[in-house]
């Protein structure tokens, strides 16, 4: 039986070592999670054919997300800090919980690149993330799956 | 570090769960190329045991 992934089953970790530098710990504090990811492409125009043809070049990967602002949180610490000071985090975004196997998503040291805080009048205050991978990371962004 | 990305498409992580404590997982890769940073002396985390990186 295949499994419908809600965002509601799916979990967001951090880990301020980066990817495999540490502990995964999850973000509960996110809502809505935007994962974009492309290729960039070369067209090839040959006389040959009557069609126009694509090459695919690196991925473009990006990570949006929606952080309530939660003061003391160290979740909402953490992303916070790193973007601040511009370090680099660790982050997973999973189908379900990251020590289930079977479990899929990206995984990747970010750094972010926007964090704009918006307080509505009378709803939470939140940020809209954006997140990308970093130049400085040793670690590749992944696809894993957890065995 | 181009060397970094040719390396262990399949690696042991570690997560804190909810009642604190830390359990391992396997990662295996299904697109890039998952290659874990060399251990870091100031981690307390159990991750930082290279025999278990690959």
């Amino acid at each position: 039986m295949s499994e419908i992934v809600t965002g509601l089953l799916a979990k967001a970790y951090i880990d301020p070592s980066g990817v495999g530098g540490s502990t995964w710990t999850e973000v509960k504090i996110l809502g809505d999670v935007q994962l974009p990811s492309s290729h960039n492409t070369g067209k090839v125009k040959e006389r040959g054919s009557g069609f126009e043809k694509t090459v695919l070049g690196q991925k473009v990967n990006q990570a949006t997300f929606t952080l309530t602002r939660r003061v003391g949180n160290a979740n909402w610490e953490a992303i916070r800090d790193a973007y601040l000071n511009k370090t680099l985090l660790g982050f997973a975004f999973m189908t379900g919980p990251i020590a289930t196997s079977g479990s899929e998503g990206w995984q990747f040291d970010g750094v972010i690149v926007d964090f704009p805080i918006a307080e509505p009048l009378e709803e939470a205050s939140t940020v809209d993330v954006v997140v990308e991978p970093a130049a400085e990371s040793t670690v590749e962004p992944s696809y894993v799956e957890i065995a | 570090m181009a060397e970094s990305r040719k390396t262990a498409p399949t690696g042991t992580q570690y997560v804190r769960l909810d009642d604190g404590s830390v359990k391992p997982i396997k990662v295996k890769a299904r697109l890039g190329l998952v290659a874990f940073p060399e251990k870091s002396e100031t981690s307390e985390s159990p991750a930082k045991q290279p025999s278990d990186r690959k």
